[in-house]
């Protein structure tokens, strides 16, 4: 006698050979090619830069005795702040999503604020409150501060998808909760961890404003100070190659840590019983105080300070209204395009695997941890040879932010495309709808509110943008970032600070909800 | 266009030769199928045994490497034309419904009519058609797992289609609600005149619901035949066990008469014939092993499967072979008791012994 039991793995294990054999869509793969060339233009001007200084020039500068030791110190503050934010992330992000204490609602809220605080305000506002402060270290604390939300919300929107059940297997099969947590729990969080962690070093590699301020020679500052100095445009690029194999190498290595999940859901049916502290409410006190300190208040506090110094003398209420205008304008145009590009590449990310779409995805991540000075003058380059009318203006600009911030915008549409699952359209398929059709009418509104996220995502780091503003933006415009940074220069702290207050309480907005929407957005992107 | 009749009746639904392989796996080896007007057709078979690629090929979810699918008539795969999913006029209800989350219960349902159509009143028409007259407001969130796969089958009937492909519609709901939804569901396709192939895994929903019914296996279709003949006369004995609960013998048999532990049983062939002399395996359905309390025990009752109306009683005979009878639910057999088994009508042997 035969009694029948269904397999629960089969269905899943049909649609991955299903996936894989399905054909390519070419229209989507078009659309991503516009996407993926605009940020791959950096990488072309480089090479044409490279061949034409000659590759003897190159192996000149690569050799040049500070180059190992600019290497050494950019390294080296990409691995410590990485490490740290990790641990800093993870942790709180634990404490907000699984423990239970008193304060948890306002620690969640004030947790991912720092994401609002461009890195060179933090460092001009830690300079300002303790004028000694320069160096490594220093860099490497207002690095921190500033990149740990980047692994913080990913990894607390994935726990708060984790599966209960998982831990009550665990535990009831005698496992501490240490053990749960060591063996189920981090490899669970492993994607998560990795994309932030990515984020994270690819900011502190490209970051200019913050190492500046704190007087340490990096990579990207050694490329500015070149470019500055001599207008050594040769040295600049050359040094520039070293930048792109550090990315594809992060780039390569946060596939390798990711591992084969891809995104995958698992709906969750109710939510875990949150952990009480106990003895551990003590040291969890003390993180999240100092955490607090550190990353919010004394910021705030300094910018504060030398608003209220400033505010004796007057405020330039009129610059400050036009500084803000110009941010959010250009924010906004930069946002709109870089969505706009990244949709066909995240769609086509979600739904087809293969090396195509892969390859156009990664090739998005490469122009991010490039100095901004080296995107904009590729741009530069771009727009006075190939399409002149463009040069010093907004859509130049809006290029800019796209090749940029292109990668966020992809991850984040990614995660929401693939919560309009695959079997939605086939049956709108099947019910007589032509593909352009489903896309507006199913694909579309499912996506919306992640597509809306990606947006307020890239507006947010384009508010923060600096470098490749300075260089891209039309002559007569001024924005926060770059209003302040002109004050900043010639440590007229009082005069920057109602800038770096406006933009920071401008930038906190979007940076609350985007916050507010952990547990609907996938681990990517944010 | 090729236009075709079958026996004198239309089918909606038409398989030559159709292949498909993922890699060097071939999921459907050259099946040939037909589906007739207005009928319902089951697809039965275990897990992996291609039926959700034979679906997902009429569908247009996939293209077939060799072969040709028709879908009322009109060619729809074959080497040298094919159309989209949406050009094929089916109805699709997958496993878990897949309503549209963001748009209520009408506008799911209304979602492949034309503007026409809903406001000719096919939506109501068709949620009155499953039982859910005033639900079109409703969020599908707000609806249970049950009514979720209602509204997923009106959604599907709603712009009469050719064909509707079920994909195992009910395997996720539970077991007492599954039996009235299937119900519901097939009285709703029979009123709408409409075609259906049910993909499924479970034989009883399979001979329960379907006119005709398809076993599947490794990829290949392997016995078409109504419910009743496929229970009665199944191809082959792994037909015959996925089909239902079954008692294998290993028998010798002279003259169409088996002598068996159960005393000596006259076999047919499964096309009624007496089979040729010699030694085979032949198969008898546990309705067909009555208890007689006043015969000589030949068989120890080795334990009870009990399911309220009727219980199957497992038993061990007196040569060691396992096999089982349908009892009464009020029968209470002891365990390791001695029964005596007589057994009803003929037991059935195969062309060739499996």
């Amino acid at each position: 006698m035969i009694r029948k039991h269904r397999l629960p793995g089969a269905w899943l294990g049909t649609r991955g050979l299903r996936r894989k054999h399905r054909r390519r869509p070419r229209g989507l793969i078009a659309l991503s090619l516009l996407g993926t060339t605009i940020a791959a233009t950096p990488l072309l001007y480089i090479v044409v830069r490279v061949k034409e200084a000659g590759w003897s020039a190159a192996a000149v500068t690569l050799s040049h005795p500070t180059t190992l030791p600019l290497l050494a110190r950019s390294l080296g503050l990409a691995i410590v702040v990485t490490v740290a934010s990790v641990f800093i992330g993870v942790v709180s992000a634990w404490l907000v999503v699984s423990a239970r204490f008193r304060g948890r609602g306002l620690f969640a809220v004030v947790a991912p604020l720092p994401l609002a605080v461009p890195s060179y305000v933090a460092a001009y506002a830690w300079v300002s409150a303790f004028p000694g402060m320069e160096g490594f270290w220093a860099a490497a604390l207002v690095l921190t501060l500033c990149c740990y939300p980047y692994v913080y919300l990913p990894v607390a929107a994935a726990l708060a998808r984790a599966d209960p059940g998982i831990d009550e297997v665990s535990r009831s099969l005698g496992a501490g909760r240490w053990r749960t947590f060591a063996q189920l729990k981090l490899p669970y969080l492993r994607p998560a961890i990795a994309s932030g962690a990515l984020l994270v070093s690819l900011y502190v590699v490209s970051d200019f404003g913050a190492v500046s301020v704190l007087r340490v020679t990096t990579f990207t500052r050694a490329i500015f100070t070149a470019l500055d100095l001599g207008f050594d445009r040769t040295t600049a690029v050359v040094l520039s190659t070293v930048l792109i194999a550090i990315t594809t190498v992060l780039v390569l290595g946060e596939a390798l840590i990711r591992g084969r999940h891809h995104g995958g859901l698992t709906p969750v049916q109710r939510n875990a019983r949150r952990v009480r502290l106990g003895v551990g409410a003590v040291p969890a006190g003390v993180f999240m105080i100092a955490l607090v300190t550190l990353a919010i208040a004394t910021p705030a506090a300094s910018i504060a300070y030398w608003t209220v110094r400033g505010a004796t003398r007057s405020v330039p209420w009129p610059d400050i209204v036009e500084a803000a205008r110009g941010s959010l304008m250009v924010s906004a145009v930069g946002a709109g395009l870089t969505v706009l590009l990244a949709l066909p590449i995240g769609v086509l990310a979600a739904r087809h695997r293969g090396t195509l779409p892969r390859l156009l995805e990664r090739i998005t991540w490469m122009s991010h941890a490039l100095p901004g000075v080296v995107v904009g003058l590729s741009l530069v380059f771009l727009s006075v040879n190939v399409v002149y009318p463009l040069y010093q203006s907004t859509s130049m600009l809006a290029v800019g932010y796209a090749v940029l911030f292109l990668p966020l915008a992809v991850g984040a549409i990614r995660a929401a495309a693939s919560h309009s699952p695959l079997v939605l359209e086939e049956t709108a398929r099947a019910l007589g709808k032509r593909p352009s059709t489903v896309f507006a009418t199913v694909t579309l509104p499912l996506a919306g509110p992640g597509v809306a996220a990606a947006a307020l995502l890239v507006f947010l780091t384009c508010m923060k943008e600096l470098p490749v503003t300075l260089l891209l933006r039309p002559t007569e415009l001024e924005t926060l970032a770059t209003s302040l940074w002109s004050q900043t220069t010639v440590a007229a702290y009082a005069s920057a600070a109602p800038f770096a207050a406006a933009l920071v309480l401008l930038s906190a907005i979007p940076t609350y909800v985007l916050s507010r929407r952990i547990g609907s957005l996938d681990n990517v992107g944010l | 266009m090729l236009a075709y009749e079958q026996g004198g009746h239309v089918s909606d639904v038409m398989l030559r030769e159709v292949t498909k392989s993922f890699g060097s796996h071939v999921a459907i080896d050259r099946v040939d199928l037909d589906v007739r007007s207005g009928t319902t057709m089951a697809v039965l078979g275990p897990s992996g045994c291609g039926k959700t690629t034979l679906l997902r090929l009429i569908a247009g979810f996939e293209r077939a490497e060799a072969g040709s699918i028709a879908l009322g008539g009109l060619m729809v795969d074959s080497p040298v034309r094919w159309a989209p999913p949406e050009r094929r006029r089916i109805g699709i209800v997958p496993q878990e419904g897949a309503l549209f989350p963001h748009l209520n219960v009408a506008r799911n349902v209304g979602y492949g009519l034309s503007r026409a159509g809903r406001r000719r009143g096919r939506v109501e028409e068709v949620l009155a058609l499953v039982g859910l007259t005033d639900s079109g407001s409703r969020m599908p969130h707000e609806l249970s797992g049950g009514q979720q796969q209602r509204v997923a089958v009106a959604r599907a009937l709603a712009p009469r289609p050719g064909v509707v492909l079920l994909d195992e519609p009910f395997s996720a709901l539970d077991a007492p609600l599954r039996t009235g939804i299937r119900a519901d569901v097939v009285q709703a396709l029979r009123t709408d005149g409409a075609t259906a192939i049910l993909v499924t895994h479970d034989q009883a929903e399979a001979l329960s619901v379907a006119d005709t019914v398809a076993v599947m296996r490794e990829g290949t279709i392997v016995q078409v035949a109504t419910p009743t003949t496929l229970y009665r006369r199944p191809r082959d004995i792994r037909v015959a066990c996925f089909v239902g609960d079954a008692v294998v013998l290993d028998v010798a048999i002279n003259g169409g008469v088996a002598s068996t532990a159960l005393g000596p049983l006259t076999v047919r062939r499964n096309n009624g014939t007496v089979p040729p002399n010699g030694t085979t395996q032949v198969m008898l359905r546990p309705e067909q092993l009555v208890l007689d309390a006043e015969g000589t025990p030949n068989a120890t009752v080795v334990g009870r499967d009990y399911y309220g109306h009727d219980a199957l009683l497992r038993l061990r005979l007196s040569d060691g072979t396992a096999a089982c009878a349908r009892v009464g639910s009020a029968s209470d057999e002891a365990m390791d008791a001695q029964v005596a088994v007589s057994v009803l009508g003929e037991a059935m042997a195969f062309d060739e012994a499996q």
